[in-house]
């Protein structure tokens, strides 16, 4: 029975995931992006002595001096994306089923976490390769013994904060990354150093410090079973984060007999903000100006990669948010169409909504590029012309979607809704608008390009209801059974 | 007297500073069919989640059979219950899910058969042998019944059903309330439900209790008055 919860229900779980099995193109994306980064850990793991002692210094003194950052980002990345359990443990909770049985098999189960799993593919061959040859066996087996201990409790510290702390921090992890970025930078060298002798002590067997880490780790298990023993019940398993706590908009009623854009645009920036999954394609922009002042502003630049950059941020928000402005959950869709309203104002309601966010985030770059004269026109065509060309074209393609999607999931590693053009679109805006600036560029030059860019783009912004109403509304009602059919799938 | 299946005392829930539920005592025999009642947000299912375990209270304590729920889990296994969907494990098919919770309470593979069969006119030919269609990809009046079937599977001594008769069609409806009595008079299962249909309430309970606000403003024998007195409570006109 215990086998059946504990190892062929989280196979099965897995395997018959419902975003994953609607359709073999997900299993092929993830099984290519998992081995893709086996492969990558273990390339490194092999080639981390040319990778790291490439101006002369000895890899393992530098590897371990990056220890505490490999700790710190695995930390972060570990409280933003990983599940409080692992399991869904509702339906459990009725059966004469100990409660101590399934917190030991949660802590149990954090032992195989993928990031504890793939820290080895570059510890083991480092280890080997590296340490083996140059130290030998004693002190190989002391690093594949201890750095997993310690990104054991890494591992559990996260965990524990994520059960402490108790609100979806997805979103705050941005400002929270950037400072905890700056504190570092101020501290960098006695981290380094800290670290490289965290490293060394672990190499020259220093028993008492490996007592002390294993005797650590005890305590962080003990300390997350204790709160898992005081917090397991149904309204913790149901805990909602801030986002669900409000209401979720589901917007039917009152504003469709006003049929007005503005409207529409209130609801939608509604929905925007008060869905988790919504509110979460906003996260790229915090990294914009940190992407400006660190990579672009002061830096010697190629400026079609920063361009790209630039796209990339700007045009992030209508890639995630924009494509799937029809398949967001099905009641919405279903009492839109059974009313009599005007599509063509709610689609440019969108439009509006993709322009207002892009706008918010452009002002304070456009300051800075000012400030240090770094393009300002250039960027800004560059911003008509995302805000002309690519947010109607990725509405366009929105109208291709047919999976509904779920408005308070996650984000994050969560496939439903997605299709093929979920895949391609992103690459295809992105990279197609600089191809096509550095084209107009080699063959005009940047001023004319500028102005070319400049007039493309504020031409789609003055006619988007036109090509709304001409293009991507037909398109959208001809598909619109199979369309409205794929929203109200729950399980897709 | 009966013996005292469930025993409620000094009960108190709130959610965000307000309370949803307050009893003074409660207690329900043994072999009782018990009827709960009440409009949205009066506290029937957070009592029953309270009974369950599956919340903590504030304050109070309850007891099954002698006891406490938040103490020990010996309770569980003569307790069936269904309250809603996340009781269902939505990836499996419903014969794998009726032989795992087999196996959670011991029965043979025949006894599993031999109960599932019995509930073919509830299932209606629509839940068992559907070619690997899983829980989640059944309708929602199917799903209502796999998960009441589930609660049920094992003959517990204690059922508790929250809106049980929800999403079915009248025909189960009907199915249903038989199946309740049978289990009540053939293996004296105390039974525990809610329900927004008086009518339904009225027709299999013992005894009725109205939650209004969280907290018990009736507690009756059914009889055939009661459905004049429940109507009362609600405000609205004999049908």
């Amino acid at each position: 029975m215990l086998s059946d919860i504990f190892l062929i229900h989280p196979i099965k779980s897995f395997i018959r995931n419902k975003r994953l099995t609607r359709n073999i193109l997900s299993y092929i994306v993830f099984t290519f992006t998992l081995i893709y980064f086996i492969v990558i850990l273990f390339f490194i793991g092999n080639n981390l002595e040319e990778l790291l002692g490439s101006e002369g210094e000895d890899p393992i003194m530098k590897f371990n001096s990056l220890i505490f950052f490999y700790l710190l980002i695995d930390l972060i990345i570990r409280v933003v994306i990983n599940n409080r359990n692992g399991l869904n443990l509702v339906p459990y909770l009725r059966f004469p089923i100990k409660r101590s049985v399934i917190i030991n098999y949660i802590l149990v189960r954090n032992l195989f976490n993928l990031l504890n799993l793939i820290s080895l593919f570059f510890i083991i061959p480092f280890s080997w390769k590296i340490i083996y040859f140059k130290y030998g066996l004693i002190e190989a087996l002391n690093y594949q013994i201890f750095l997993p201990i310690l990104i054991l409790i890494n591992c559990y510290i996260a965990s524990t904060l994520k059960l402490i702390i108790r609100k979806d921090i997805v979103f705050f992890s941005i400002p929270i990354i950037i400072l905890i970025s700056i504190a570092i930078k101020s501290v960098r060298q006695t981290i380094l150093n800290i670290s490289g002798l965290l490293g060394e002590q672990i190499l020259n067997s220093n028993y008492f410090l490996m007592i002390t880490l294993v005797t650590f780790l005890v305590v962080i298990i003990l300390i997350l079973r204790y709160l898992y023993s005081k917090s397991f019940y149904l309204e913790d398993a149901f805990r909602k984060s801030y986002i669900e706590k409000s209401s979720q908009t589901h917007f039917l009623s009152g504003h469709y007999n006003k049929s007005l854009t503005f409207s529409y645009f209130i609801l939608e920036l509604k929905l925007l903000i008060r869905n988790r999954r919504t509110l979460q394609t906003l996260i790229i922009y915090p990294f914009l100006p940190v992407v400006i002042i660190m990579g672009i502003i002061d830096g010697k630049h190629n400026i079609f990669l920063e361009l790209m950059f630039f796209i990339l941020i700007l045009g992030f928000f209508p890639v995630l948010y924009g494509q799937n402005i029809f398949n967001w959950e099905s009641a919405f869709f279903d009492g839109k169409m059974a009313r009599e309203s005007n599509f063509t104002d709610y689609l440019c309601s969108k439009f509006y909504l993709m322009g207002f966010i892009s706008l918010i985030v452009f002002l304070p770059t456009i300051v800075l590029f000012i400030k240090h004269n770094e393009y300002p026109l250039l960027y800004s065509s560059v911003f008509l012309f995302v805000n002309g060309f690519i947010n109607l074209f990725v509405i366009l393609a929105g109208a291709f979607n047919k999976g509904r999607i779920n408005l308070n999931e996650h984000y994050f590693l969560n496939y439903q809704g997605f299709s093929t053009i979920q895949l391609i679109l992103p690459v295809f805006i992105l990279i197609f608008p600089v191809i096509l600036l550095k084209i107009l560029e080699s063959i005009v030059g940047l001023q004319a390009m500028i102005i070319i860019c400049s007039l493309a783009g504020s031409f789609m912004i003055i006619f988007h209801k036109f090509f709304i109403r001409e293009f991507i509304e037909p398109l959208f009602m001809k598909r619109k059974y199979i369309n409205l059919d794929g929203f109200r799938k729950l399980y897709e | 007297m009966n013996k005292q299946m469930i025993k409620i005392e000094k009960l108190k829930k709130s959610f965000n500073g307000k309370t949803a539920l307050e009893i003074d005592s409660l207690n329900i025999e043994d072999g009782e069919i018990f009827g709960l009642v009440g409009n949205n947000g009066a506290g029937k299912t957070t009592l029953f989640r309270l009974i369950l375990d599956l919340i903590s209270p504030d304050q109070g304590v309850v007891k099954i059979d002698s006891i406490l729920v938040s103490k020990s889990e010996l309770w569980k296994s003569f307790t069936g219950s269904y309250l809603d969907e996340s009781f269902l494990i939505d990836y499996l098919t419903p014969e794998e899910f009726f032989y795992f919770i087999g196996k959670i309470y011991s029965l043979s593979r025949e006894e599993i058969s031999s109960k599932l069969t019995s509930l073919a006119t509830f299932f209606s030919g629509e839940i068992l042998n559907k070619n690997r269609k899983f829980i989640r990809e059944f309708s929602s009046g199917n799903r209502q019944k796999i998960g009441i079937a589930s609660a049920i599977l094992s003959n517990p001594r204690l059922l508790i059903l929250d809106e049980p008769f929800n999403h079915l069609d009248p025909t189960s409806q009907s199915v249903l309330k038989d199946i309740i009595r049978n289990l009540n008079r053939d293996f004296k299962t105390t039974i525990l439900l809610s329900s927004h249909n008086l009518n339904h309430v009225c027709e299999v309970c013992h005894r009725i209790v109205v939650l209004q606000n969280g907290q018990i403003v009736k507690d009756c024998k059914s009889d055939n008055q009661t459905f004049a007195i429940l109507n009362s409570y609600f405000n609205a006109p004999l049908s």
